[in-house]
């Protein structure tokens, strides 16, 4: 076994759980390399062991279990947490959990935190700040573009991945990427004119 | 006998002004052609204070940074998980719900078996489960044994008002005038 998918639903299906537990704990579990004592013990896919995700530029360590997902390691096991990315569906539908893996936006709902070890992990709150926000987080200000604001770190850390890579998109174009993204409250109008004023704000 | 011709009104003076549509999806301002007299007289706009002023609303620069904390953001010490076990089937009674092996989970902290006696919908609570994280109350959930007894169900409203059919509520009749 050479290298992980970033899918939980792939991961899960392609190999057997505890196979690819043993595989896991031998490559990413610091706490084993640092107690080589305990490699005598049997490699199960039961407890908790430490990670190192590089979260917003930050190493930062955590105690998890194999399956923990990537988005309930930010949630609820990082302290402080980070809770930029919100979880509505926990199965890949609805876009709220998005984040960036090595500037490429997931479901962090559907990674395991174990296979997003050692790479770039951006959250909404990685991209800008209030006082300091990148172009598609003021232009849903200014354009209004949210709401219960709920869907809105999703939205904008997708978004602001397809405009690094497509500066000048049309309204279709911007339509197409949103596509994995849900908002409830249904104010994609202004959520596509926010991306489309964002493109322009950074040509200009 | 013909109708007198009735004098045509004169026309009433018309307007231009600008509204948002929303065009194709995307929000537009289009100029549309009203009563000169229509709609109240709010006086010029460059008078008002925030009347025709943009507003862009407070709490947007935190939201759009991820930095907004809902009550769901929140995480307090000692805090808990919930999780919910469903019925599976239509119609049902738990004839037995056999706890033990999810109350010797470690991190399951308590499990509530659900008041009712009669299942009438699938996905109608069974028993919640509280655990130290979500995952081992995911654990809890699945560990938990029910044995149902599956009652009978119809789909069709016209099915429901026929002689004999199965009760929603036992001591009622489905249908009332």
């Amino acid at each position: 076994m050479t290298k992980h998918d970033s899918s939980r639903r792939k991961f899960l299906k392609g190999v057997g759980i505890a196979g690819a537990g043993a595989a896991i704990a031998d490559q990413l579990w610091t706490e084993a390399e640092a107690k080589p004592e305990s490699q005598a013990k049997p490699n199960v896919m039961s407890g908790e062991g430490k990670v190192v995700l590089n979260v917003n530029g930050e190493q930062r360590t955590v105690q998890v279990e194999p399956r923990t997902t990537l988005l309930n390691a930010l949630r609820n096991h990082l302290e402080p947490a980070v809770t930029g990315p919100k979880l509505v569906c926990d199965m890949g539908t609805c876009g709220a959990c998005t984040v960036l893996i090595d500037d490429k936006p997931v479901y962090s709902c559907l990674v395991l935190a174990i296979d997003a070890a050692n790479k770039k992990i951006t959250t909404v709150e990685g991209l800008g700040t209030p006082d300091k926000p990148n172009a598609v987080q003021a232009a849903f200000v200014e354009q209004d573009a949210l709401m219960c604001g709920f869907c809105t770190p999703g939205f904008v850390t997708t978004i602001s991945a397809y405009l690094k890579k497509h500066p000048n998109p049309s309204l279709d174009e911007v339509r197409e990427a949103c596509k994995g993204n849900f908002c409830r409250c249904g104010t994609y109008p202004r959520v596509f004119e926010a991306a489309l004023a964002a493109a322009k704000q950074s040509q200009a | 006998m013909p109708q007198q011709a009735q004098p045509s009104p004169s026309p009433k003076p018309k307007k231009k002004i600008r509204v948002p549509r929303v065009v194709n999806g995307v929000e537009q301002m289009v100029e549309i052609e009203v009563d000169e007299d229509s709609g109240p007289g709010w006086g010029p706009n460059d008078k008002h204070k925030l009347l025709n002023k943009r507003m862009t609303r407070v709490d947007g620069p935190l939201k759009a940074a991820g930095l907004a904390r809902y009550t769901y953001d929140q995480r307090l010490p000692g805090m808990l998980y919930g999780r919910i076990l469903r019925c599976p089937h239509a119609h049902a009674r738990v004839t037995k719900l056999d706890t033990d092996a999810a109350l010797k989970i470690p991190g399951v902290k308590a499990i509530v078996p659900a008041p009712l006696t009669e299942l009438r919908y699938a996905g109608a609570p069974v028993a919640a489960v509280a655990a130290t994280t979500p995952e081992i109350a995911g654990d809890g959930i699945r560990a938990i044994k029910v044995t149902y007894e599956v009652l009978p169900h119809v789909v069709h409203a016209a099915d429901a008002v026929k002689p004999g059919a199965p009760q929603v509520i036992a001591e009622e009749i489905n249908l009332k005038d």
